[in-house]
């Protein structure tokens, strides 16, 4: 998006390295907005039929943030990402 | 002049932003009245901006905002709409983005239009549940150059001006429409065009969404639909549209036939 296309992610680069080293996880840590999202999903594509495990940074509620601001594409994200409390 | 004096609400679905200074965005907004503009939206790109998810790209939402100097201030904001189903898939995320892109780079700032904002808000609402994202496209993309003063001649020949026969014809984008066989070698940029991608353009221009959802088109017949309407496109915009490049590049990560205009 706004000109910046896949071919300029390096991913060429990523996915050879992927080959010859002993990668066991990607994690995608782009930003947490429309186009962060888009390009997820992109590399994805790219990386799952290599039988890699893609992983993306949690999405949800800041630290310092305020609930009652918050928009629902945040709560749900924040929901699903949801942990159980050690008590 | 005192603040609540400088202040308006208004509906707006954000098509485009982009960063500004350190932690604000310039945001492109598309408002039933006040039609396409650039407004400021102050401290969004900060993790504890209450306002940064409300004015995500794709998003119709209810704004407040100030009269400033050169551009309009956010001052408040809430979500009207968010979409997800089209956050989920990226086949339907990446056609919404050209949806938006299209509408960014057809319309004027400041020029406003109520069906062309309905428009795309129904066209983001039948992305979201349509199977057939690309018929989706399609007529959106037709109704946008009927409405902003491009429709393409299907009628009768751009040439000539005789009737289009049942057979076989021309699409010539950058003569303004359909040419017969006769007028293919006096148009500018003739493409060959079949009769049934005569027939799906005629049904996109004349006929209601309804009536483009009970036809069913084949593969072929919409990648030939597509690259005349494309290549039209690209002809009244002169230029490409970088959103149709990404989702050209996906059709062929999935093996499936590209439109290549």
């Amino acid at each position: 998006m706004d000109g910046i296309g896949p071919e300029d992610l390096k991913m060429t680069e990523l996915l050879q390295r992927m080959r010859s080293d002993q990668v066991r996880e990607i994690i995608l840590a782009t930003n947490p907005n429309l186009e962060g999202e888009a390009t997820a999903m992109y590399l994805t594509r790219l990386i799952k039929p290599l039988g890699v495990k893609v992983t993306r940074l949690a999405r949800g509620l800041p630290v310092g943030g305020d609930l009652e601001y918050a928009d629902d594409v945040t709560l749900a994200r924040a929901l699903e990402g949801r942990q159980e409390m050690q008590g | 002049m005192p603040l609540s004096a400088r202040l308006y609400k208004s509906e707006a679905i954000v098509l485009r932003q982009r960063k500004l200074a350190e932690a604000d965005r310039i945001l492109t907004i598309y408002t039933p009245t006040l039609g396409k503009m650039d407004v400021k939206a102050r401290g969004v790109r900060k993790t504890t901006s209450r306002m940064s998810g409300h004015l995500q790209p794709l998003t119709r939402c209810m704004l407040q905002l100030a009269q400033g100097h050169a551009m309009d201030v956010v001052t408040g904001c809430e979500t009207m709409e968010s979409f997800p189903a089209l956050h989920e898939d990226l086949g339907r995320l990446s056609r919404a983005m050209y949806a938006a892109e299209l509408i960014d780079r057809f319309i004027p700032e400041h020029a406003q239009s109520f069906p062309t904002y309905r428009l795309l808000l129904d066209t983001l609402r039948r992305l979201a549940e349509s199977e057939s994202t690309d018929m989706v496209m399609r007529f959106a993309e037709m109704k946008l150059l009927d409405q902003s003063g491009f429709r393409p001649e299907l009628e009768v020949c751009v040439g000539c001006g005789a009737q289009l026969a049942q057979e076989q014809n021309f699409f010539a984008p950058q003569s303004g429409g359909a040419a017969c066989r006769a007028c293919s070698t006096d148009v500018a940029g003739p493409r060959v065009m079949s009769l049934n991608a005569l027939k799906v353009l005629r049904l996109l221009q004349r006929g209601s969404y309804n009536d483009v959802t009970r036809v069913k088109v084949g593969e072929d017949l919409a990648v030939e639909t597509e690259r005349h309407l494309r290549s039209y496109i690209v002809c009244v915009l002169e230029r490409d549209v970088n959103a149709a490049a990404f989702i050209e590049k996906l059709r062929r990560q999935d093996h499936r036939p590209v439109v290549g205009v």
